[in-house]
C-alpha cells in the first residue's frame, strides 16, 4: 500500500484512541458516599413490632437486668456506618443506666420499673431513618398499688 | 394544476382536523335521576366549576345527593372544574312512616323519617299515668330502642302504667355522667345499668347513700321511690410514661456529635413554640389493667388524662406561674396539647405534664419523678408544624404568581385554611415531604396535556416533578418571617426529580434542574430567617447526571435573608440569591454532597457566607454569575466568605461538568498547572487511593449570565475570602489593565494572595510568568503564591482554586 | 554538462510521471493540486502542534523537540528507502546496461543517478518532511519565539538535510547489495528470514499489549501523561545529538528552552559545517561506491538457476489452470504477498491492541458506541485501502492482458479467479478480526458472524468494485513499459472510495448501534441492519460488473 495511506491509517488509529479517551470516559466522582438505608437490631430478645406509632420494637426486661443492644445497618458498604444511641437524658440515672461500648453497641439497665426508648440513628448525615427500641421493665403490684 | 388541488384539499381537511379537536372546549353532564323528574344535560365550559342544578324530585323519596358512580358509592360535590365530560347519579333514600299509637287522649303526629335515620322519642304528657315505653307491638312485648335507625314504616304503641303504682329509681351517677332513670312498677325489680367506665375508672356498685356503704341488690323488689349513687373505682393504672419521640430527638440533636456533619454550630438555641396552635407535649404512657387473679397487670390501650405544671424563667429560676390561664389559652388534657397565649409571646417557660388518677403510691415524692414529664420552650408568635401538610403554612404565594391557584386548591381539599398566614413556622418533628404534600399540578401526571404516552421520554418524565417549580414560596413585604426548625430535620430526598428541563424534552440526564423547595419573594422591607434547621434533598453527588434535575434549596429574589445554623445534605445547588438587591446571609451553617454547588450567586451584590463550611460540591462550591454583562439592566454579583471551610475536591468528571459541557475544558485547566509548579506550587492534588488521578479543590466560579457553560465575555464581580479579594482588577488599575490585555490575548491570568502595586499577579505569555510591566516572575515569596487560594483569570472568567505546595 | 543534463532528464521521466506538463490546462492543474496538498498538509501540521500546546503537552517555543522527533522519523524511511531504491538502481537495473552505451564519461552516468535520487527525494519530502518543517516554523514564528526571517532561511538547511538519506543510502547500498544477492540466491533464506521477522513482531505487539496499564482514564491521568510524554520528547532530544545539530540550523539558536529562536552566527557555523559534511560524504561515496558500480553494471547479474524443473506437462482442467496461474503470480510478485501479508495479518493485530487498550477504559454508554464504531473504521479501512492492489490486477499482466478476450471461457470466470486468493484469505481474517473485537466487546455468537458476513461483503463489494475499475480502464500500457505506475488513477479511485466507504459505514455503525443499544437493549438488529446494507452493496456491484463485463465483452 503507499505510504501516505498508511499513514493516513495509522493517524486515525491514534485518533480512535484520543476520541473514546476523552469523549467516552465514564463519570467519576470523588469520594462518592454510600448511605445508611436501614437499621436492624440483632440483639438478643428483640421483638419487632407492626404499625406501633411509638416504637419498631420492645425488649423486655428486669430490673437491674443488663441487656447490649446491637445493630446492623444496611447496606454493607455504607461509607460511614457508625450509629447514634439517643435516650432521654432526664431519665438518665433515675430510670435507666446506659453505657455506650465503643464499638458501635450499647448497654442498658433499667434501675426501677417502668418503660424507656432508645432511638437508634446513622450518623453519616440527618436522615429520618432510625429504629426505635422499647425496653419495658413490667412493674409490680407493689410499685403501682403500694 | 393538480398540485394546487391537492393543496387546497389538504388544507381544508387540517382545518377541520383542528376544527373538530379544538372543539373540546367544554363539557357535558348527564344526569342520571333513577326513577325521579328529569334534570337536562348540563354544558360546562372548560375549566370552569360546575353549578349544582335543583333537587329532582321523586315520589315517596327523599333526593339525599349526586354520587360519581352507579353503585352509589362516591358522592359527587360540584366543586372541581371538569376535564372530561361526565354521568352523575342520584340517590334517593326511601321516606318511611313512623305512626304513634298513643294508647290516650294526646295525639302524635304520624313522623316521617328518611332511610337510616332515627326517629326521635315523641314527648306525651299524662297527668295520672306514667309511660314506661314505646313498644312495636300492641302486646308490648317488643321495646323500641329509640337509638335504632328506621328501615321500615313503624307504628309505635305507647305503654301506659298508673302513676300511684309506678316507682322512679333515680340513678346519680356523678361526674357529669346520666342515666336514665328507670320507672318500676310496684314489686318489679330495677334492672341494673350497663357499666359505666371513664377513662381509669368505672362504677364497681350502686348504692343507696350518698356515703357509698350500703350497696343495692338489684334483685330486691321495688316498693318506694329510690335514688341510687354509683360507686366509682380505679381499674386502670398507669405503668410508666416517658417523654415523646420528638423531645428526645432534640436534646440528641443538640448534643455533641463525633461525626461533625451533623453537628449544628450554635446548640445553644432554646426550644420555639409558637403561640398560634397547640403544642402537643403528650408524653408516652403505658397502662395496666388487673388481671382477672389480681396479682399481675394485663396491658391496656386507652385514652388518659393529664394534667400541667408551668414555671416561668425568672432571674434564672424557673418559679410556677401564678396565673396560669393568663399564659394558657387551652390544654387538651386527653391529647395533651398545649396552646399558649399571646401573653406568653416571649417568656421561657417549663412545663411538667403529670398523669391523672396516679395512686398514691405513685404520688409518693420518691415515685412521682418517675411519671412527671418535663419540657421547656421559648414562646414565639408562630404555628407548630407537626407534619409535611402543616408546612403548607409556609406557603402564602400571592394571586399573580404562578402555582397560587394549585396551592389554593390543595389546601381547600386539606381543609387548611387559606388565609391565615402565620408569622413563623416552627418545626415540632422529623417532617417527611412526599409526593401527596404538595400540589399534584406540580408534577407530571397520567392525562396532562403536555405529556402523552407518544413522547420519548414518557416513562421517565411521568410523575417527575416539573421545572421551574418552587415548592414553598413566601412573599415577604413588610413583615418578617421565620422557618425555625428547632433542631429537627425537612426530608425532600424522595421527591422526583425534574426530567424535563424548562418544560422541553431533555436528553436523559442532561436536564439542568431550576425547582426550589423554599422561595422567598418580596422586597427589602420584607426579611426571612431560616434557623436551626437540617435539610436533606435529592441531589447528591453521584455519578448519575439524572440527579441534576434534583431540587435547589433556599432561592432569595428580595427580601432581606438570614440563613443561620442550618445542615444540608445532598441539595443540586443549597443557597441561590437570585438578583435579590437585599443582604443575604448565610452564618453558621454547613451543607455537604451537593451535585453542583453550594451557593449559586446570580447577580446579587450583597451576599455574606460567615463561619460555614461546605465540603464535597460536584462542582464549585460557588458559581457567581455577572447578569447581562455590558447591558443597560446588568447586574454584577459580589460575594463576601467570612471564616468558612471550602474544600471541593472534583477530577474533572463529575456530572457537573459533562451536564455543563466542560469536561473538555479539564485538561486545559489542569495543564495550567505546570505554570505554578516551577514555583512550588500547584493546585492539583493527588487522590490518596489513586495517586494517578489528581484532583483540584474547585473553590469559585465567576462568569457571565448569559450561558450555562461557558462563554468568552468580559464579566466584573468580586469574590472576597476573608481580606483576599478577586474583583477582576476592580481596586488595582494595574490588574485591570494587564487583564484587559490579556483578554484580547487569550493568556491566562493568575491572582494570588494579597494584591498590592504590580506585586501580586502575573499572566503567562506563553512561555513563563510575567508581571504587569513584563518582567519574569522569578520570587516564590511573590503574593502569587504565599497565599490559600489562586485565582485564575482565563478567557473572561474568574475561576478559584485552593493552592498547595508541591510535593516533591 | 549538457551530457549530465540530459541523462537526467533521461532517468528522471522514468521515474517521475511528467505526462501532466503538456498542456497547459494540465500544468496548471497538477500545479495546483500539489499545492493545496502542501498546504493541506502544513496546515494540519500546525493545527495538530497548536492543540498540542493548548492542551499543555509542550510550549511553543519547546515545538523544535517535535520537529527532531519528525526529522528524524522521516530521514530513517527516507534512508531505508533510498538504500534499496539505490541499490537497485545502481546495481541491478536493467537500463544501466542501455547507458553503459551512451558516449559519456561513465562518472557523470553515476552522478546522474545521484542527482536524479536527489531530486526524487525532494519531490518526496515535499509531501512530508518539508511541509511539516514549514507547519512547525509557522508556528514558532507566529507565537514569536522566532523571527521571520526563518521563512527564508529554513529552505537551505533542508536541502541539505535531503541529501543526507541519499548520500548515506549510496554508501549503505554496498553491503546491502552483497547481502540482497545472498538472499536471492538461497531464496529459501527469504522465506525463512521473513518468517522470523514476522513472528518477532507478533511476539513484540503481545509483549505490548500486556504493558497496557489495568486502568486509562486520558482525563483523570492528564497531568501523569502529559508529564511522560514531556519526559519522551525531552529524551529523544537528549538522546539524539546529531538531529538536534540539524534542527538547530533550520531554526537558529535557543538560549534557554523559553528562549526564542535566533539566527545568529552559531547557526551559520553550523550551516557550514553542515555542508561541509554533505561534501564529506560525497567524496566517500564517490570514492567507495563509484568503483563498484561500473565493476557490477558491466558484469552479467544473472544467476544460474539451481534447481530446474523437470516435470512433465500435464493437462490441468481449465478451471484449475487459471486458479494455478493465480497462485504462482501472486506467490511471485512480492508487492502482492506483501500487501496480503500486511493487510490480512496486521489488522487482527491491530484490532487486538486497539481493544486492549479500549479495555483498560472505564466507559460511558457513548464510549461503547465509540468503540464500535471505532473498530468497524480500523478493520474496514486497511481491508478496503488493500483493496487498491485489486485495481491493479487486470493492468499488471501488460501486454499479457490482450489475451484476456480471446482465451476460451467465459469471460467472467478468469477475471474472477483473479480475485479468487482475496476472496479466500480474507474470510479467516476477517471472522478472526471480527471475534477479537466481538469477544472484547461481548458480543454473542450470532452478533459476531453477522457482523463477520457484513463486512465480509463489504470487503467482497468494494473489491469486485476495484476490479471493475481496472477492467474499464486498463493500465495495460504503463506497466509493460516499466513494471510499475507511480500514479495509477484505478489506485487512486480505488483508496478514495475505500476511505469514503469505510467513513460512511462506520458513521452508520454508530446510528445503528446507538440506536438498537438504546431501543431493543441488544446489538443485534444493528448488526442484522448492518448485514443487509453489505449484502446490497455487494449485490449491487457484483450485478455491475457482470453487466459491464457483458458489455465490455460480449457486445460491440
Amino acid at each position: 500500500m503507499k505510504k501516505s495511506v498508511i499513514l493516513t491509517i495509522s493517524i486515525i488509529y491514534i485518533l480512535a484512541i484520543v476520541v473514546v479517551g476523552f469523549l467516552g470516559i465514564a463519570l467519576k466522582v470523588y469520594n462518592e458516599k454510600v448511605y445508611v438505608e436501614k437499621i436492624i437490631c440483632i440483639t438478643d430478645g428483640y421483638v419487632a413490632v407492626e404499625n406501633d406509632e411509638y416504637c419498631d420494637g420492645v425488649i423486655t426486661v428486669q430490673k437491674n437486668q443488663e441487656v447490649v443492644i446491637k445493630c446492623q445497618v444496611e447496606p454493607d458498604n455504607a461509607t460511614n456506618p457508625n450509629l447514634r444511641f439517643d435516650y432521654d437524658s432526664d431519665e438518665l440515672g433515675k430510670k435507666f443506666e446506659f453505657v455506650e461500648n465503643g464499638d458501635g453497641t450499647c448497654t442498658i439497665k433499667m434501675l426501677d420499673s417502668g418503660t424507656t426508648f432508645i432511638e437508634i440513628v446513622p450518623t453519616d448525615r440527618n436522615s429520618n431513618i432510625s429504629l426505635r427500641i422499647k425496653i419495658t421493665c413490667k412493674p409490680s403490684l407493689e410499685d403501682i398499688l403500694g | 394544476m393538480k398540485l394546487l388541488k391537492k393543496l387546497v384539499v389538504l388544507v381544508l381537511l387540517a382545518l377541520v382536523t383542528t376544527g373538530c379537536v379544538g372543539q373540546a372546549s367544554s363539557y357535558r353532564i348527564t344526569f342520571r335521576t333513577n326513577g325521579g323528574s328529569e334534570i337536562a344535560q348540563m354544558e360546562v365550559v372548560k375549566g370552569a366549576i360546575p353549578t349544582k342544578p335543583e333537587d329532582p324530585e321523586k315520589e315517596g323519596s327523599v333526593f339525599v345527593g349526586w354520587y360519581k358512580d352507579a353503585e352509589l358509592t362516591e358522592e359527587y360535590k360540584f366543586d372541581t372544574a371538569l376535564n372530561k365530560s361526565i354521568i352523575i347519579y342520584a340517590k334517593w333514600a326511601e321516606l318511611f312512616t313512623v305512626a304513634f299509637e298513643t294508647n290516650c287522649d294526646a295525639v302524635v303526629e304520624p313522623v316521617e323519617v328518611k332511610e337510616g335515620e332515627v326517629v326521635k322519642r315523641p314527648t306525651v304528657e299524662n297527668a295520672e299515668l306514667t309511660l314506661m315505653g314505646w313498644y312495636l307491638d300492641a302486646e308490648f312485648e317488643n321495646r323500641y330502642d329509640f337509638n335504632s335507625q328506621v328501615t321500615s314504616d313503624l307504628t309505635l304503641y305507647a305503654k301506659w302504667v298508673d302513676t300511684a303504682e309506678v316507682f322512679t329509681v333515680e340513678f346519680n351517677a356523678g361526674a357529669g355522667f346520666e342515666v336514665e332513670q328507670q320507672n318500676v312498677v310496684y314489686s318489679n325489680t330495677a334492672t341494673a345499668p350497663a357499666e359505666l367506665k371513664s377513662t381509669a375508672h368505672r362504677v364497681t356498685g350502686w348504692y343507696t347513700d350518698e356515703a357509698l356503704t350500703q350497696k343495692y341488690d338489684f334483685s330486691t323488689e321495688v316498693y318506694e321511690d329510690l335514688v341510687l349513687y354509683a360507686k366509682w373505682e380505679q381499674y386502670v393504672y398507669v405503668l410508666s410514661t416517658s417523654a415523646n419521640r420528638n423531645w428526645v430527638a432534640y436534646n440528641n440533636n443538640i448534643k455533641e456529635q463525633t461525626n461533625k456533619e451533623i453537628e449544628y454550630v450554635d446548640r445553644t438555641q432554646p426550644y420555639m413554640v409558637g403561640d398560634d396552635n397547640g403544642w402537643k407535649v403528650l408524653p408516652i404512657y403505658e397502662l395496666g389493667i388487673l388481671n382477672a387473679a389480681g396479682d399481675d397487670f394485663d396491658a391496656y390501650t386507652g385514652a388518659w388524662h393529664f394534667t400541667y405544671n408551668l414555671y416561668e424563667l425568672v432571674g434564672g429560676e424557673y418559679v410556677a406561674v401564678s396565673e396560669e390561664a393568663l399564659l394558657v389559652d387551652s390544654f387538651d388534657k386527653e391529647s395533651g396539647s398545649i396552646n399558649f397565649s399571646e401573653a406568653a409571646v416571649g417568656k421561657s417557660l417549663k412545663v411538667e405534664i403529670v398523669p391523672m388518677y396516679l395512686t398514691a403510691r405513685q404520688q409518693a415524692a420518691d415515685q412521682i419523678g418517675k411519671y412527671v414529664v418535663t419540657y421547656y420552650c421559648q414562646v414565639v408568635d408562630g404555628f407548630n408544624a407537626y407534619t409535611a401538610l402543616d408546612l403548607a403554612f409556609v406557603e402564602n404565594r400571592p394571586s399573580d404568581v404562578e402555582g397560587y391557584a394549585e396551592w389554593a386548591a390543595f389546601k381547600q381539599e386539606h381543609n387548611l385554611d387559606a388565609n391565615y398566614h402565620p408569622a413563623n413556622v416552627i418545626l415540632h418533628a422529623n417532617i417527611k415531604v412526599t409526593k401527596e404534600d404538595l400540589p399534584k399540578e406540580f408534577f407530571y401526571n397520567e392525562g396532562d396535556s403536555d405529556l402523552s404516552p407518544s413522547h420519548s421520554d414518557y416513562a421517565r418524565t411521568l410523575g417527575s416533578l416539573r421545572d421551574y417549580v418552587n415548592l414553598y414560596h413566601h412573599h415577604a413585604v413588610g413583615a418578617e418571617f421565620g422557618l425555625y426548625g428547632n433542631y429537627f430535620n425537612m426530608d425532600t430526598s424522595t421527591l422526583p426529580l425534574v426530567t424535563r428541563e424548562n418544560d422541553n424534552i431533555t436528553a436523559e440526564g442532561t436536564v439542568i434542574s431550576h425547582s426550589v423547595i423554599l422561595h422567598f419573594n418580596g422586597d427589602a422591607t420584607g426579611k426571612v430567617n431560616v434557623k436551626n434547621i437540617s435539610f436533606l434533598g435529592n441531589a447528591p453527588k453521584v455519578e448519575e447526571k439524572q440527579k441534576a434535575g434534583g431540587l435547589i434549596l433556599v432561592q432569595v429574589q428580595g427580601p432581606e435573608a438570614m440563613v443561620k445554623n442550618t445542615l444540608s445534605t445532598g441539595l443540586f445547588i443549597a443557597f441561590f440569591p437570585e438578583l435579590t438587591k437585599a443582604q443575604m446571609t448565610v452564618e453558621d451553617s454547613k451543607s455537604y454532597d451537593s451535585f453542583n454547588s453550594f451557593l449559586y450567586n446570580w447577580g446579587s451584590p450583597l451576599f455574606t457566607v460567615k463561619n460555614c463550611t461546605f465540603e464535597g460540591a460536584g462542582g464549585p462550591i460557588l458559581i457567581q454569575d455577572h447578569v447581562r454583562p455590558g447591558e443597560a439592566d446588568e447586574s454584577i454579583a459580589h460575594t463576601e466568605f467570612i471564616d468558612c471551610t471550602l474544600d471541593s475536591y472534583v477530577a474533572g468528571t463529575e456530572g457537573w461538568f459533562s451536564v455543563v459541557n466542560a469536561t473538555i475544558l479539564v485538561p486545559q485547566i489542569k495543564q495550567l498547572d505546570q505554570i505554578l509548579n516551577a514555583y512550588g506550587k500547584t493546585f492539583l492534588t493527588p487522590n490518596p487511593s489513586d495517586p494517578s488521578i489528581s484532583y483540584f479543590n474547585f473553590v469559585s466560579i465567576i462568569k457571565s449570565g448569559n450561558a450555562q457553560s461557558f462563554t468568552g465575555e468580559k464579566v466584573q464581580g468580586s469574590l472576597t475570602y476573608n481580606d483576599v479579594v478577586f474583583d477582576f482588577g476592580a481596586t488595582n488599575p494595574y490588574l485591570q489593565t494587564v487583564l484587559d490585555q490579556t483578554f484580547t490575548l487569550g493568556a491566562p491570568t493568575f491572582q494570588g494572595d494579597k494584591v498590592e502595586g504590580i506585586n501580586g499577579f502575573g499572566y503567562f505569555n506563553g512561555t513563563y510568568l510575567v508581571d504587569a510591566q513584563g518582567n519574569p516572575i522569578t520570587d516564590p515569596t511573590n503574593n502569587l503564591f504565599t497565599g490559600d487560594y489562586i485565582g485564575i483569570y482565563y478567557s473572561g472568567m474568574c475561576i478559584v482554586f485552593k493552592l498547595y505546595d508541591l510535593q516533591a | 554538462m549538457k551530457n549530465l543534463k540530459t541523462l537526467v532528464m533521461m532517468q528522471l521521466r522514468n521515474k517521475i510521471d511528467f505526462s501532466w506538463a503538456k498542456t497547459k490546462m494540465n500544468i496548471f492543474r497538477t500545479l495546483l493540486f500539489g499545492f493545496l496538498k502542501f498546504a493541506i498538509i502544513t496546515a494540519i501540521t500546525y493545527v495538530v502542534l497548536y492543540l498540542c500546546q493548548v492542551i499543555g503537552i509542550f510550549y511553543y517555543s519547546e515545538s523544535p523537540r517535535i520537529m527532531i522527533l519528525v526529522v528524524t522519523f522521516s530521514l530513517i524511511l527516507s534512508l531505508i528507502s533510498c538504500t534499496k531504491d539505490l541499490m537497485l538502481n545502481l546495481y541491478f537495473a536493467e537500463d544501466n546496461r542501455v547507458l553503459i552505451t551512451f558516449p559519456v564519461n561513465s562518472n557523470i552516468i553515476f552522478l546522474s543517478k545521484l542527482i536524479v535520487f536527489y531530486i526524487y527525494e525532494i519531490k518526496r519530502s515535499l509531501s512530508f518532511l518539508i511541509p511539516i518543517t514549514l507547519g512547525s516554523v509557522i508556528l514558532l514564528v507566529s507565537k514569536g519565539c522566532a523571527s521571520p526571517f526563518a521563512f527564508l532561511w529554513m529552505w537551505f538547511p533542508l536541502l541539505l538535510i535531503i541529501a543526507i538519506p541519499v548520500l548515506l543510502g549510496a554508501i549503505l547500498s554496498i553491503p546491502t547489495m552483497y547481502v540482497y544477492k545472498f538472499f536471492k540466491r538461497y531464496s529459501i533464506l527469504q522465506v525463512i528470514l521473513f518468517g522470523s521477522i514476522l513472528t518477532l513482531v507478533i511476539i513484540a505487539i503481545v509483549r505490548l499489549i500486556n504493558l497496557i496499564p489495568e486502568k486509562i482514564d486520558l482525563i483523570n491521568q492528564w497531568p501523569t501523561i502529559k508529564k511522560w510524554l514531556y519526559q519522551f520528547l525531552v529524551n529523544v532530544e537528549a538522546n539524539l545529538p546529531p538531529m538536534r545539530f540539524l534542527i538547530r540550523i533550520i531554526v537558529g539558536e535557543q538560549a534557554s528552552i523559553d528562549a526564542d529562536c535566533v539566527i545568529n552566527i552559531m547557526t551559520i557555523l553550523k550551516f557550514g559545517l553542515l555542508l561541509v559534511i554533505d561534501f564529506a560524504l560525497l567524496a566517500f561515496v564517490y570514492l567507495l561506491a563509484r568503483p563498484l558500480f561500473f565493476s557490477i553494471m558491466a558484469k552479467n547479474f544473472e544467476v544460474n538457476k539451481s534447481r530446474q524443473s523437470h516435470n512433465k506437462n500435464v493437462r490441468h482442467s481449465k478451471y484449475f489452470t487459471f486458479v494455478n496461474k493465480e497462485l504462482k503470480i501472486n506467490l511471485r510478485t512480492i508487492s502482492i504477498s506483501i500487501n496480503y501479508l500486511m493487510v490480512y495479518i496486521v489488522v487482527p493485530i491491530l484490532i487486538l491492541l486497539l481493544n486492549a487498550l479500549y479495555g483498560a477504559m472505564d466507559l460511558k454508554y457513548l464510549g461503547e458506541i465509540l468503540i464500535f464504531t471505532f473498530n468497524i473504521l480500523i478493520i474496514c479501512l486497511p481491508l478496503l485501502a488493500s483493496n487498491a492492489l485489486v485495481a491493479t490486477y487486470y493492468s499488471r499482466e501488460g501486454k499479457a492482458g490482450y489475451l484476456k478476450k480471446v482465451k476460451p471461457i467465459y469471460a467472467l470466470y478468469p477475471l474472477f479467479t483473479k480475485l479468487f486468493f482475496n476472496l479466500i484469505l480474507s474470510i479467516p481474517t476477517v471472522f478472526i478480526t471480527v471475534w477479537i473485537f466481538g469477544d472484547s466487546v461481548g458480543f454473542n455468537a450470532w452478533n459476531i458472524i453477522i457482523l463477520g458476513f457484513a463486512i465480509l461483503l463489504l470487503h467482497y463489494g468494494h473489491m469486485i468494485y476495484s476490479a471493475l475499475l481496472d477492467v474499464m480502464n486498463p493500465q495495460n500500457e504503463q506497466y509493460a513499459s516499466t513494471g510499475v505506475v507511480n500514479d495509477n488513477p484505478n489506485e487512486n479511485k480505488s483508496t478514495i472510495l475505500a476511505f469514503i466507504l469505510s467513513f460512511v459505514y462506520a458513521v452508520i455503525a454508530f446510528i445503528l448501534f446507538d440506536e438498537s443499544g438504546v431501543q431493543h437493549g441488544s446489538y443485534l438488529p444493528a448488526c442484522i441492519r448492518m448485514l443487509i446494507i453489505s449484502l446490497v452493496y455487494c449485490t449491487s456491484c457484483v450485478i455491475l460488473f457482470i453487466k459491464k463485463i457483458k458489455a465490455y465483452y460480449y457486445e460491440g
